[in-house]
């Protein structure tokens, strides 16, 4: 597999705790991978220890082989919390970091203000910024010198809906447009869900499980969730007639796990055609955050 | 390296306390020109006294506002280094790969330039200040070469002192408690070494002037006139100073994480 970077066993210690513990990780190049954990997971010590601002205990990082060439170093870029001169203009910080990486083009910073949505903002001081626009700010100074790897810790965080689509849309631009492969740390999953190519799900410093897109999706795909005045004769109904054997029950309310062809409609219909009365009716396809908690909670049981 | 170097300079003269200070520190230089003939009349029941006819000229005075620099380049190398720590800017070039020691030098030569820019802009208007006064005076080969060899002197000794101020600075990290510091070491070290001393002479009977080993107690070196006899010592502890701030500064800040 043409993994970007791999950890190998990744600890981290502080004060006899383990933050960080035995994480090993692949992220493909390209990937959009997200790292979901709660508040205190140890998400960004490991974006710490990967990014070099922080000393492993134990265990290996390994960057694909493009990242040893000279220079290439320069290409990983990260925003943990904006780290910004806030009594700098947004052009003037950009600039800071044009002149520290050597980056001769200057148009770079009106190109990359205006793709963060700071266009006009270029001239305002950082201290008069809302959080908002110095995460935005945060993500134009980590773009300076066309990173091929992003390492982005919360960004959405203290976005307004406006804010969180733009850097949505930004994220897959670069991935899908510029081919750059990021690395999102986050505990909102909705947002994440519409980006991410791959996750990994981190709980108490360990890593829980890794997957795609793909393998998120036939997880939860399928899930028809009704609630019923009669429980067991919709069971007897659904298995007999439409041949769905998945099911869990919870009080009077039925789980079902559907397969392909089988929808909400044809079993609403072959439960009124029992004669069970249906008090609601759901597809329950999107139920991501069900599906990480059961994930996390698994792990710390 | 360059490109930090360019980096930083353009952060030191973006920052308002960069020109605060040098401002305050030229005004304490020619103000103390012009209060030089009472300075020392004073003493001596002439508050008026006029010191040009005792030969006081602009070159004579030349180097003297090299004395004001002390306070303020010390506020803002503090300043400029902790700044970027409080405010965790210093990741967003560790993070792209640079060097810890390339980024290091780089902040200790800037501080360097600033400590030289403000040194020359205090003598400047020190030297205006006195020709002001009582005029340019001849630039005789005896008086400058004892200038020269007073602000050559003042250039490594602040070395020396910036050198451990900024190596403060990137170990405590914090702008209220590197100022703290900074200050604290400058202003009490005097009673410290006092209290050694005595307790040196006390408990093991040995008569040793700490001072001779406390670097700012050399910053007096810009006034000039030297004796030969001392500049092996000023040579010796401003290079001490230097290697070890240096060493000391380098090292811990390669080792200690960034939060």
């Amino acid at each position: 597999m043409d993994y970007i970077l791999e950890t190998e066993k990744l600890t981290k210690v502080y004060s006899r705790k383990k933050v960080v513990n035995e994480v090993s990780l692949q992220i493909n190049k390209g990937a959009i991978y997200g790292l979901i954990g709660k508040n205190g997971s140890g998400k960004t010590t490991i974006i710490r220890m990967i990014t070099g601002l922080a000393e492993p205990t134990s265990g290996k990082i390994s960057f694909s082989k493009d990242f040893a060439k000279p220079g290439m170093r320069a290409k990983i870029s990260a925003v943990i919390e904006p780290a910004l001169f806030t009594y700098m203009s947004a052009a003037q910080n950009m600039e800071t970091q044009r002149l520290a990486l050597g980056v001769r083009d200057k148009s770079v910073i009106k190109r990359l203000l205006d793709l963060v949505g700071l266009g006009d903002a270029g001239s305002k001081k950082v201290k008069d910024f809302s959080l908002g626009m110095r995460q935005r700010l945060a993500i134009a100074v980590a773009l300076v010198g066309d990173p091929e790897f992003l390492f982005l810790d919360e960004p959405i965080n203290g976005l307004d809906p406006i804010g969180i689509r733009d850097i949505r849309d930004m994220i897959n631009s670069l991935s899908h447009e510029n081919g750059v492969t990021v690395m999102i740390s986050s505990h909102i999953l909705s947002e994440l869900t519409k980006v991410a190519t791959n996750y990994g799900v981190i709980n108490s410093g360990e890593l829980v499980k890794q997957f795609s897109s793909e393998e998120l999706e036939s997880s939860i795909k399928g899930l028809v969730v009704v609630k019923v005045n009669d429980v067991q004769r919709a069971v007897t109904a659904i298995t007999e007639e439409l041949g769905l054997n998945e099911y869990q029950i919870e009080e009077n309310e039925l789980k079902i796990h559907v397969r392909d062809g089988v929808g909400v409609s044809e079993i609403n219909s072959v439960l009124a055609k029992n004669d069970v009365i249906v008090e609601s009716i759901s597809s329950n396809s999107n139920d991501y955050e069900g599906y990480f908690i059961k994930l996390m909670e698994g792990s710390s049981s | 390296m360059l490109g930090l170097l360019a980096s930083d300079f353009y952060k030191l003269f973006h920052r308002k306390v960069f020109y605060i200070c040098m401002i305050l520190a030229v005004a304490f230089s020619a103000i103390g020109v012009f209060t030089l003939g009472y300075t020392v009349g004073a003493p001596y029941g002439m508050p008026d006294l006029d010191l040009k006819m005792f030969g006081y000229n602009g070159f004579m005075v030349l180097t003297q506002g090299a004395s004001s620099v002390m306070l303020f380049a010390m506020i803002t190398t503090v300043l400029f280094i902790s700044n970027e720590f409080s405010n965790s800017t210093i990741r967003n070039v560790l993070i792209r790969g640079k060097n810890r020691f390339a980024v290091y030098a780089s902040k200790l030569i800037v501080v360097f330039s600033m400590v030289t820019m403000y040194t020359l802009a205090c003598c400047g208007a020190s030297f205006a200040s006195g020709c002001y006064l009582w005029g340019m005076g001849e630039p005789k080969q005896e008086l400058l070469l004892h200038l020269a060899q007073g602000f050559g002197l003042f250039l490594l000794v602040s070395a020396a002192v910036y050198s451990f101020i900024a190596m403060l600075a990137f170990l405590i990290r914090s702008t209220g408690g590197a100022l703290g510091t900074s200050i604290a070491a400058t202003s009490f070290m005097g009673v410290i070494l006092a209290g050694g001393q005595y307790l040196l002479l006390r408990w093991f009977n040995l008569k040793i002037d700490l001072n001779n080993y406390w670097i700012t107690g050399y910053l007096g070196v810009n006034q000039g006139g030297v004796p030969s006899s001392e500049i092996p010592r000023i040579l010796i502890v401003s290079l001490s100073y230097l290697v070890f701030s240096i060493a000391v500064g380098m090292i811990t800040f390669w080792k200690r994480e960034i939060k």
